[in-house]
C-alpha cells in the first residue's frame, strides 16, 4: 500500500506542478476574485474540464490487482479499470470557482473518461460531476474566506474518493474484481487526493497573499501621495508649483524621472536626464502630444518612442498621464523608467490613479475658486447696487421723469427693479442661459438709455436660436458697463455694438465700442490679473475672465483688442445645438 | 492495527475537531453556546435532530435485529419513526415558544420556582446520562473490535473527544457534528444499499429467497412474531418508543435552536423524512446481511447481531468498505454522545447552577465558564460509569431510557401545555411516580431481582406517571402563581414571550 | 408606549372569541390525530392474528403504511400550522389597531 501511495503521489505531483504554473498566470488569478457570471463559469468549467481530461491520463490502470503504468492510454480493454486523476482537477475547480464550475468541469472530464473506456467507465463518468458539485458546495458553505483553508480542503478531499470507490463497487460487473481493486487503491487514492487538494489550496493562498501584499503596499503609497499633494495644489495652479509637485512625486514613487508639463511645454523635470530635459522645453514626444489631445494615458515602451535627441539619454520608457481640470487636459505627468520591464500592471494602475487623484484635487480647488469668484462678482454688483452714484442718478432720472413722463418713469422703475433682481441671482447658479444674461443686460441698458438718450447708441445683434446657450451670470452687463464707463468716457456720441452670432461651431460674442480703446500698457494684462485702478473695473474684467475660463474652458477667455477707433471685447461660448 | 481502519477513524476525528474549531469562534456568548443563537435553518436543524437521534443502536443494532428476526426488527424501527408525529403535533411548538435554553425554562414558564426547576433538571440529567452510558460502551467495544485498542482506553478517547467538542464548541459544534454525521450516515447507507443491489444484480426476489434460505427461520423470517412473542412485553416496548422521544431532553432542546416556530416544524418534519428513509434502507441492509453473509457467520461474530452491517460491508467491498462503515458508525456514536453530554451540561449549568444555586446572580462570562466546566465534569462522570459496564447488557438501558422519559417528562410537558387544572403538586407527583415506578420495575425485573419477567417497565410506569400527575392535581388546590391563563396565547402562538 | 400596546393586544387576543375558537380547533385537530395514530400503532398489531396466506402481506403493508402515515401526517400538520399561524397574525394585527 505504501508503494502504491508513493507512486500515486508522484503522478499527482505532475498535476500539481502544472497547477502551480497556472497560478502564475494573471488570467487565472482573476478566477479567485469570484467574479461569477455565466460566461466566466462556462469558460473556467471548460478550461478545468480539459485539464481534467488530461488528468485522466495521468492516472493508473488496474487489471485485477496489478498496476499497469502506461503513461498514455487511449483506449482501454474491458477488463481494466482506469483510475484517473481528473478527480483532483475537478475538485480544485469546485473549490476555486464554486459548485457550477466544478459541475461543468466534471461533466467535461467525465464525458472524456467515459469515452476512454475500460470497465469502470460509468463510475468515472459519474464521479467527476458529483465530486465537482460536492466540493464546490461544501467549499463555499464552510468557508468565508476567498480560498478555503488547507486543512478544510484536506478534509473535504477525503470523501469524493470514497464515493468513487463506492461507485466502482456498484458499477463493475465482476464483484470480486471490484472488491480487489477497491482494496488495493482505495486508501492510497484517498490519501493522495486529499493531500493534493490541501497542497494546492496552500499554493493558491501563497499566490493570493503575494498579490494582496503588493496591492496593500501600492494603496498605501497612493494614499500618502494624495495626502501630500493636497497642500501643494491648493495654493496655485499647476504651472506655479510644478517643481514642488515633481519633487514630491519623484521622492514618493520608484521612478527614474518625473516630468510635469502643461499643454505645450515642460514645466519641471526632476530625476534622470535632467541635464538635457529642461524646464520650458516644448513637448517633443509624439506620445505626449497624443496624450494631451486625447486625454488618455500613453505608454512609451521603447527608447525610440521617447524621441530624445541625446543618444546617451538613460530614459528608456515612460508613462504619460494627462491631468484634467474641468474636463479638459491642462498638462501631463510623465513617469520615466529605465527599463520597460519596470512597467507592470501595478505601475500603470498607479499612474492612472495618480492622474485621477491629482485631477480631482485640481478640480476641487478650481470649483472652490469659482465659488469665490462668483461671490466676489455678487459682492461687486451688490456694491454697485448701493453705489450711490448709480442709484442716485437713476432715482434722479425717475424723479425728473415723474411729472413730465410718468409712464417712462414707471418703466425705468421697473427696469431698475429687474436689474437689481438679476443682480441678486448671480450666486444662485454658476451658469445661466444667454437669454437670462441678456435680460439682465437689457434692464441695465434701459436705464442707461434713459439717462443718456442721445449720447449712447446701443445696438444689439443676436442671432436667433441661441437663447439657451450657457453663460456665466453677470458676464455681458459688466462688460458693457466697462465700455460705457471707460471706453465712452467724455464722448459726445458713443456707439456700442453687441454681437452674438454662431461662428464655426461656437457662439461668438463681441462688444464693440468706438471709444478711447485700452491703454497699451494695460492691454496684455487685462483679464489676466486683477487691475486695481480707476473705479476698479479692472477687477471686474479679471473676474469675468476667470469665470469664463473656469466654467466654459480656456477657449472662452476674453480677448481684448484695440480697433482703429475703439476697442472690442470678445469671447467664444461652446454651442450645443 | 488495521491501517485502513485507523486512517478512516483519524479522518473522522480530525474532521470533527476542525468543525469544533470553526464553531469555537461562534460560541462566545451564552446564547450562542446554549442554542447556537437560533442560527440553524429548519432543514439543518432537522438534520441535526436526525443525527442526534439515530444512534449506533439504530444503525448497527436495527440492521442486526432485522437480519436475525426479520419483520419484528423492522417493527422496532418504525416505533422510533412514528414517535416523531407525537413530537411534532404536541410538543415541538410549545417547547420552542416557552423555552429559552433548557426544559427547565419551559416548565418554569408556567411554574416558576427553584424546586420545580431542580426536579425537572435532575430527571432530565438522569435520562441523558442513562442514555449516554450504552452509547459510550458501544463505542468502546467497537473501537476495541476494529482497532484493537483496549476497552478502557477506547472509552477514554471517545469520552475526552466528546467533552472537547462540547467545552469549546457548545451547541454550534454539537449541531454541526450531528449534521455532518447525518450526511455521512445517509450517503454511506445509500452507497451500501446500491452496492448491495448491484451485487445481487438488482434482483430483489433473489434477495428474499436467499434470506429465507439462509435464515434458520426460513419462510417465517418475514412473519411477525419472531422477536416479539410476548404481547405484554411488546406493548410495553412500543408504548415507550412512541411516547419516549417526546421526553428526551437532548431532542427537546433541539427545538430551541431555530429562529421561529416555522423552523421548529420544518425541523421535526425533515427529521422524519430523513429517519424514515434511513430505516427503509436499514431494512434492505438487514435482509441483505442475512442473505449474503449467512446466519452462522453473523451469530459467530456477535450474538446480538450488532456486527451485521459490518460483515455485510466486508462481503460487498472488503476492508475498505468496512473501514468506511466503521467510520460512519463511529461518527454516529460521536454525534449522539456529544448531544447527550451537551444536554446534561446545559441542564446542570443553566438550571441547577445558574438558576437554583446562584439565583441568576451571575454574569455572562461566568455562566459560560461554569458551563464549560460542567461539560468536563459530565464527560468524566460518563467515562467512569461506562468503564465499569464493559460486560453488562447495556442494550436494555436504551429501552429503559425511553420508558423513563415517556413516564416522567412527557406527561409533565403534555399537562403543562394543555391542562388548565394542572398544578405544581401534580407536576411533582407525576415526575416522582413515573420515575420511581420505573426504577422499581427494573429492580424487580429480569435485570434485577427477577421477580417479574418484564424487561421494559413502560406498560406500568407510563400510566403510573400520568396517573400520579392526575391524582396529585385533583387532590390539591390550584396553584396560586399559576400562569396558565397568561400562557395560553404564548404556548400556541409565541406572542407575548420576551 | 409600545410595550403597553403589545400587552394590551396580547391580553385582548387571549380574550378574543375568534382566537379561542381557532385555538380550540387546532387542539382538537392535534388530539384527534394523535389519538388515532396511537390506537393504530399500539393496538392494531394486537388484532393481527393469523389470517391465512395474505397475513404476511398485510403485516408488511401495515408496516409501510406506518411510514406513509408518518410522512403524510407530518406534511399535513406543517400546512395546517402554517395556516394557523397566519390567521393568528391577522387577528393580532387587527387587535393591535
Amino acid at each position: 500500500m505504501i508503494e502504491l501511495t508513493i507512486i500515486l503521489l508522484q503522478r499527482i505531483g505532475l498535476l500539481l506542478l502544472i497547477a502551480f504554473m497556472l497560478t502564475r498566470i494573471p488570467r487565472f488569478r482573476s478566477l479567485l476574485d469570484r467574479d461569477i457570471t455565466a460566461k466566466t463559469v462556462i469558460y473556467y468549467a471548460l478550461v478545468f474540464g480539459v485539464m481534467g481530461a488530461i488528468g485522466a491520463h495521468v492516472g493508473v490502470v488496474i487489471q485485477g490487482e496489478e498496476l499497469m503504468m502506461q503513461p498514455l492510454v487511449f483506449h482501454l480493454e474491458d477488463d481494466v479499470v482506469l483510475i484517473g486523476f481528473s478527480l483532483v482537477v475537478v475538485m480544485i475547480a469546485g473549490l476555486l470557482g464554486g459548485a457550477f464550475v466544478g459541475l461543468g468541469a466534471g461533466i467535461v472530464a467525465g464525458l472524456y473518461a467515459a469515452f476512454l473506456g475500460g470497465s469502470g467507465w460509468l463510475a468515472n463518468a459519474l464521479i467527476n460531476p458529483l465530486a465537482g458539485l460536492i466540493t464546490g458546495w461544501t467549499g463555499q458553505f464552510f468557508s468565508d474566506e476567498r480560498v478555503i483553508a488547507p486543512n478544510k480542503a484536506l478534509f473535504i478531499g477525503i470523501f469524493p474518493p470514497v464515493l468513487y470507490m463506492g461507485l466502482l463497487l456498484i458499477v463493475l460487473p465482476n464483484q470480486e474484481t471490484g472488491v480487489e481493486i477497491v482494496n488495493t487503491i482505495g486508501i492510497p487514492l484517498v490519501i493522495t487526493v486529499s493531500v493534493a487538494l490541501a497542497i494546492f489550496t496552500m499554493m493558491i493562498r501563497v499566490a493570493l497573499n503575494e498579490t494582496e501584499r503588493e496591492a496593500a503596499l501600492e494603496t498605501n503609497r497612493a494614499l500618502s501621495i494624495a495626502e501630500k499633494t493636497l497642500p501643494i495644489l491648493r495654493d496655485a495652479p499647476l504651472s506655479v508649483h510644478a517643481c514642488k509637485l515633481a519633487n514630491l512625486l519623484y521622492d514618493e514613487l520608484d521612478v527614474a524621472a518625473i516630468s510635469i508639463t502643461d499643454r505645450e511645454r515642460v514645466l519641471s523635470h526632476i530625476g534622470l536626464g535632467d541635464d538635457h530635459h529642461q524646464d520650458g522645453e516644448p513637448l517633443k514626444m509624439r506620445l505626449s502630444r497624443k496624450a494631451v489631445e486625447h486625454g488618455e494615458i500613453q505608454i512609451a515602451y521603447e527608447k525610440k518612442d521617447i524621441q530624445c535627441r541625446l543618444q546617451s539619454c538613460p530614459l528608456q520608457t515612460a508613462i504619460m498621464v494627462p491631468i484634467f481640470r474641468s474636463g479638459e487636459v491642462i498638462g501631463l505627468i510623465n513617469l520615466y523608467f529605465r527599463h520597460s520591464q519596470q512597467i507592470r500592471q501595478v505601475e500603470i494602475a498607479l499612474a492612472k490613479g495618480l492622474g485621477t487623484i491629482i485631477s480631482n484635487q485640481i478640480n476641487g480647488f478650481e470649483a472652490e475658486r469659482m465659488k469665490e469668484l462668483l461671490q466676489e462678482a455678487e459682492l461687486r454688483n451688490l456694491q454697485a447696487q448701493i453705489n450711490p452714484h448709480f442709484l442716485f442718478n437713476t432715482f434722479n432720472l425717475i424723479h425728473s421723469l415723474l411729472r413730465v413722463q410718468p409712464d417712462k418713469a414707471r418703466h425705468i422703475l421697473v427696469q431698475l427693479s429687474q436689474y437689481m433682481r438679476a443682480n441678486l441671482k448671480i450666486t444662485s447658479e454658476s451658469l445661466i442661459t444667454l437669454r437670462h444674461d441678456l435680460d439682465h443686460l437689457y434692464a441695465y441698458l434701459e436705464i442707461v438709455r434713459a439717462r443718456f438718450p442721445d449720447q449712447i447708441d446701443i445696438q444689439v445683434e443676436i442671432e436667433s436660436g441661441l437663447d439657451e446657450v450657457e453663460i456665466p451670470p453677470a458676464t455681458l452687463q459688466p462688460l458693457v458697463e466697462n465700455c460705457i464707463q471707460h471706453g465712452l468716457k467724455r464722448m459726445e456720441k458713443g456707439k456700442i455694438h453687441i454681437q452674438v452670432v454662431e461662428k464655426g461651431g461656437s457662439v461668438y460674442v463681441a462688444i464693440k465700442d468706438n471709444g478711447r480703446g485700452f491703454a497699451d500698457g494695460v492691454l496684455p494684462l487685462l483679464g489676466k490679473e486683477p487691475l486695481h485702478f480707476n473705479e476698479g473695473n479692472g477687477t471686474a474684467l479679471y473676474n469675468i475672465n476667470q469665470r469664463l475660463k473656469g466654467l466654459m474652458g480656456s477657449q472662452s477667455e476674453l480677448h481684448f483688442e484695440n480697433l482703429a477707433k475703439g476697442s472690442v471685447v470678445s469671447f467664444h461660448l461652446p454651442y450645443q445645438s | 492495527m488495521n491501517v485502513t481502519y485507523f486512517i478512516f477513524f483519524l479522518a473522522i476525528v480530525v474532521g470533527t475537531l476542525i468543525i469544533t474549531h470553526w464553531a469555537a469562534e461562534r460560541s462566545k456568548t451564552t446564547h450562542q453556546f446554549y442554542v447556537a443563537s437560533g442560527s440553524l435553518t429548519g432543514f439543518q436543524n432537522g438534520m441535526a435532530i436526525a443525527g442526534d437521534f439515530i444512534s449506533a443502536a439504530s444503525f448497527l443494532g436495527i440492521a442486526g435485529l432485522i437480519a436475525f428476526y426479520g419483520y419484528d426488527g423492522f417493527l422496532y424501527a418504525t416505533g422510533f419513526l412514528v414517535s416523531y408525529i407525537i413530537l411534532l403535533f404536541l410538543i415541538a411548538e410549545p417547547v420552542h415558544y416557552l423555552g429559552k435554553y433548557t426544559i427547565g425554562d419551559v416548565i418554569a414558564a408556567r411554574f416558576p420556582g427553584r424546586t420545580m426547576r431542580l426536579l425537572v433538571a435532575a430527571i432530565g440529567i438522569l435520562i441523558s446520562i442513562l442514555y449516554l452510558i450504552p452509547q459510550l460502551v458501544a463505542s468502546g467495544l467497537l473501537i476495541r473490535l476494529l482497532l484493537g485498542v483496549d476497552y478502557a482506553a477506547s472509552v477514554w478517547i471517545i469520552g475526552i473527544l466528546m467533552t472537547i467538542y462540547v467545552v469549546f464548541g457548545g451547541m454550534v459544534a454539537t449541531s454541526w457534528v450531528q449534521i455532518i454525521k447525518t450526511v455521512l450516515l445517509m450517503s454511506g447507507t445509500i452507497l451500501l444499499v446500491f452496492i448491495l443491489l448491484s451485487w445481487i444484480n438488482w434482483d430483489f426476489s433473489f434477495l428474499w429467497d436467499q434470506a429465507a434460505k439462509q435464515s434458520p427461520l426460513g419462510e417465517q423470517f418475514f412473519h411477525p412474531g419472531n422477536l416479539f412473542d410476548h404481547p405484554v412485553e411488546t406493548f410495553s416496548l412500543t408504548l415507550s418508543l412512541i411516547l419516549g422521544t417526546s421526553g428526551l431532553p437532548h431532542i427537546l432542546i433541539r427545538f430551541l435552536t431555530v429562529k421561529n416556530a416555522a423552523g421548529a416544524r420544518v425541523s421535526a418534519m425533515s427529521a422524519t423524512w430523513i429517519i424514515g428513509c434511513f430505516y427503509l434502507m436499514t431494512l434492505v441492509l438487514g435482509i441483505g446481511a442475512v442473505a449474503l453473509v449467512g446466519w452462522d457467520q453473523l451469530v459467530q461474530a456477535d450474538s446480538s447481531g450488532n456486527l451485521a452491517a459490518l460483515l455485510l460491508a466486508e462481503v460487498l467491498g472488503g476492508d475498505f468498505l468496512v473501514a468506511f462503515v466503521m467510520a460512519v458508525a463511529f461518527a454516529t456514536i460521536i454525534a449522539v454522545v456529544t448531544g447527550l453530554i451537551f444536554a446534561a451540561t446545559s441542564s446542570l449549568a443553566h438550571d441547577i447552577y445558574f438558576h437554583t444555586i446562584k439565583k441568576k446572580q451571575v454574569d455572562e462570562k461566568e455562566q459560560l465558564f461554569v458551563a464549560r466546566l460542567t461539560a468536563v465534569f459530565v464527560g468524566f462522570l460518563s467515562i467512569f460509569l461506562s468503564i465499569g459496564m464493559e460486560e453488562s447488557n447495556v442494550a436494555f438501558l436504551v429501552s429503559l431510557t425511553f420508558s423513563v422519559a415517556a413516564a416522567t417528562i412527557f406527561p409533565l410537558l403534555l399537562f403543562t401545555f394543555y391542562w388548565k387544572r394542572f398544578n405544581r403538586v401534580g407536576a411533582y407527583s407525576g415526575l416522582l411516580t413515573g420515575f420511581f415506578v420505573s426504577v422499581l420495575l427494573v429492580g424487580l425485573g429480569p435485570e434485577g431481582l427477577s421477580v417479574l419477567s418484564l424487561y421494559n417497565p413502560g406498560i406500568v410506569a407510563i400510566p403510573s406517571g400520568f396517573l400520579g400527575a392526575i391524582v396529585g392535581t385533583l387532590v390539591t388546590k390550584k396553584t396560586s402563581d399559576d400562569r396558565f391563563e397568561e400562557l395560553t396565547v404564548r404556548v400556541h402562538t409565541g406572542i407575548g414571550g420576551n | 408606549m409600545e410595550e403597553k400596546a403589545e400587552t394590551y393586544s396580547y391580553h385582548s387576543l387571549q380574550q378574543d372569541q375568534a382566537f379561542r375558537r381557532l385555538l380550540r380547533r387546532k387542539s382538537l385537530f392535534r388530539l384527534v390525530i394523535t389519538s388515532c395514530l396511537l390506537v393504530f400503532y399500539l393496538f392494531f398489531p394486537l388484532l393481527l392474528t393469523n389470517l391465512g396466506e395474505l397475513f404476511v402481506m398485510f403485516s408488511w403493508i401495515y408496516l409501510f403504511s406506518l411510514f406513509i402515515f408518518t410522512w403524510l401526517l407530518g406534511y399535513i400538520y406543517w400546512r395546517y400550522a402554517k395556516a394557523f399561524e397566519q390567521k393568528v397574525q391577522e387577528l393580532y394585527d387587527e387587535n393591535a389597531r
